[in-house]
């Protein structure tokens, strides 16, 4: 494959890989509180795991080492034990909330009862993994994902008043409920920051084989796909606002979410916007469960790769197999896969800064990454960027408390 | 490998990831074993083995969890002598023989041989 | 698709308005207000059942008309009930 398809594949997967159901969850619901007012959330977060991934990326391609490689190493094993637990348990959640969406999504499609999507989807997973080389399992899933974006088609369709848009990009305050916009704010930021995406990303940089070659594959990759990724996350938000804010309607449901694209653009923007949400969802949950088991390979120094068979990397198998497992049993219980995402999305972001640091540590050490150490600017940011979550993480539970949920 | 080459322990051999003969994975270190030798101007210390296992895990200052963690993952100990140290890298450290050879990577033997009954294991 | 996504979808709403009628009670609200909590209790039980139409009979356009405006009726009764004083 040319060097100039193999990037395009990789932004387009992306795009395509961004979105999963915290993103849907939390845009929709920002967007039909607070109108347009949230908009500047998502550069800002953006920007924030673009530093992490593209130093994630960079430690990869330079030392061979993914995030929880170093995070044993950096942080100890005592306290990075507490960071794999805490990151596993809000793995898991999240794709137990997953294989919900997923779920949720084909008994839109298809109208045949959720216990048995639920069990269905998780051996259609285990057989996919098990099966299918790491690039295509990125690929199967993350470029029908771009369907999504028939988001962006129906939010320039619905004209919205592009001053007041412009204006959700400056940093505001709501005075009349500021509890429930924090806790908005919170959720956006914690939906793009999601944990599992860093773990994957740089563990998916050393199955590729990663080196010096491919540090400029890895800016193009954060820059083009995660910033186009940002337009997505606009395009749901301001579908939102249009949509569901000027009618009361609090879109809890997916399928409301998924209503923001059949309004303007009819069945066509319906069907569209299904396969894009299934093929997203799924997409996180084939991640999520990889994620879980990269991290505690890594971090106990199991042999570890789907770019081995699995017999080659027998323990790594075992455990994607094992989160795939108690990630159906959990959303069979009948837990509210919405309901789930909010918690894991928000409870994630506790985890955080203990994943980001060990990485940002390792970015800036000479002895590690010789003339690919980071600048001044990368270094800024990434600093700025670590006490930033901090912050963010400090605050998530109170707020999850206080307003119920976002119930208010 | 030179013996009594000074190492920085801290940053270069702890929780460092072994590698095997073959680059196959096979543990971490847990534990450094040093030793003391008289030397004429003055007494150095030296590596005599890394160790790798569980076993390991609920010594030293690594907290509450830690013990916990050991007590359910067994308290089996690898020591593998000095001698077989091939090379310290940045990603990892090199060995000179198999993990088979050396004790190490028996979780993964073991749960081979429950996955090769698979198809397109 | 659509009869799926129609099915499937009113489904759940109706299960949220059932959901949302049981946990609202007159009874423990300021007696200002019971009145008013006593009519939205009885607009969501009615949408409950709206919806429930909807997922019996996603091909009968008569009753699919009748739903859209009952439900129009409904959120209007509601948005009045909210901005009185």
């Amino acid at each position: 494959m040319s060097k100039a398809l193999g990037a395009l594949l990789g932004v387009l997967t992306a795009i395509g890989g961004f979105i999963e159901i915290g993103d849907l969850v939390f845009l929709g619901q920002a967007g039909a509180q607070f109108g347009y007012a949230l908009l500047w959330a998502i550069p800002l977060g953006i920007l924030g795991i673009g530093v992490f991934a593209e130093m994630s990326g960079r430690v990869a391609a330079t030392s061979g080492r993914p995030v929880f490689d170093l995070v044993r190493e950096r942080l100890g094993f005592g306290v990075g034990l507490i960071t794999l637990i805490a990151g596993q348990a809000m793995t898991l959640l999240t794709l137990a909330a997953e294989i919900g969406g997923v779920a949720i999504v084909l008994q839109l499609l298809f109208d045949l009862p959720n216990q048995l999507l639920i069990l269905g989807a998780g051996v259609a997973f285990l057989v996919l993994i098990w099966v299918l080389p790491f690039e295509w399992i990125e690929r199967v899933f993350s470029l029908p994902g771009l369907c999504l974006l028939v988001f962006v088609v129906a939010a320039i369709d619905l004209d919205p008043d592009w001053t007041a848009v412009g204006n959700g990009f400056v940093p505001n305050w709501d005075a009349g409920d500021p509890m429930l916009y924090a806790y908005y704010f919170v959720g956006i930021v914690a939906a793009t920051f999601m944990p599992y995406e860093i773990y994957f990303y740089s563990s998916g940089g050393v199955e590729e084989g990663w080196s010096r070659p491919h540090l400029r594959l890895n800016r193009l990759t954060v820059v083009f796909g995660w910033g186009l990724g940002a337009v997505l996350a606009t395009a749901i938000l301001i579908t939102a606002a249009q949509v569901f804010e000027p009618r009361g309607i609090e879109p809890e449901l997916l399928g409301t979410v998924a209503l923001g694209t059949q309004i303007p653009l009819g069945e066509a923007g319906l069907l569209l916007v299904l396969i894009g949400m299934l093929f997203a969802i799924g997409g996180a949950t084939a991640e999520t469960a990889l994620s879980g088991a990269y991290n505690i390979a890594q971090f106990l120094g199991w042999e570890w790769g789907k770019y081995k068979r699995p017999s080659g990397a027998p323990r790594f198998t075992f455990a994607w197999m094992a989160m795939l497992a108690a990630g159906t049993l959990i959303i069979l219980t009948g837990l509210d896969p919405v309901q789930l995402t909010e918690f894991a999305v928000v409870l994630g972001v506790v985890a955080v800064p203990f994943s980001y640091l060990p990485v940002l540590l390792a970015a800036g050490d000479p002895t590690y990454m010789g003339d690919q150490t980071n600048g001044q600017l990368q270094n800024t940011l990434g600093w700025f960027y670590f006490a930033f979550i901090s912050l963010v993480a400090v605050a998530a539970i109170p707020l999850l408390i206080v307003t119920n949920m976002g119930q208010g | 490998m030179a013996r009594y080459e000074q190492i920085d322990l801290g940053l270069m051999l702890m929780d460092r990831q072994l590698l095997d003969a073959t680059e196959r994975r096979c543990g971490k270190v847990d534990d450094v074993e040093i030793g003391a030798e008289d030397r004429r101007s003055s007494p150095q210390a030296r590596v005599d083995a890394l160790v790798s296992g569980p076993g390991t895990w609920s010594s030293g200052n690594r907290g509450p969890l830690a013990w916990l963690f050991a007590r359910i993952a067994g308290s089996g100990v690898v020591r593998i002598p000095w001698d077989d140290v091939e090379e310290i890298e940045h990603a990892a450290i090199k060995l000179r023989r198999g993990a088979p050879e050396l004790g190490l990577g028996k979780g993964d033997d073991r749960a081979a041989q429950w996955l090769r009954r698979a198809p397109r294991s | 698709m659509k009869e799926s996504f129609a099915q499937v979808h009113a489904a759940e709403l109706a299960g949220s308005a059932a959901t949302a009628a049981e946990s609202i009670d007159p009874a423990l609200a300021a007696p200002r207000f019971e009145d008013a909590v006593t009519r939205l209790q009885s607009l969501a039980e009615r949408a409950s059942v709206a919806l429930r139409g909807i997922e019996t009979e996603p091909r009968n356009p008569t009753l699919l008309r009748r739903t859209v405006d009952e439900l129009d009726r409904l959120a209007s009764s509601a948005e009045r009930i909210a901005s009185s004083p």
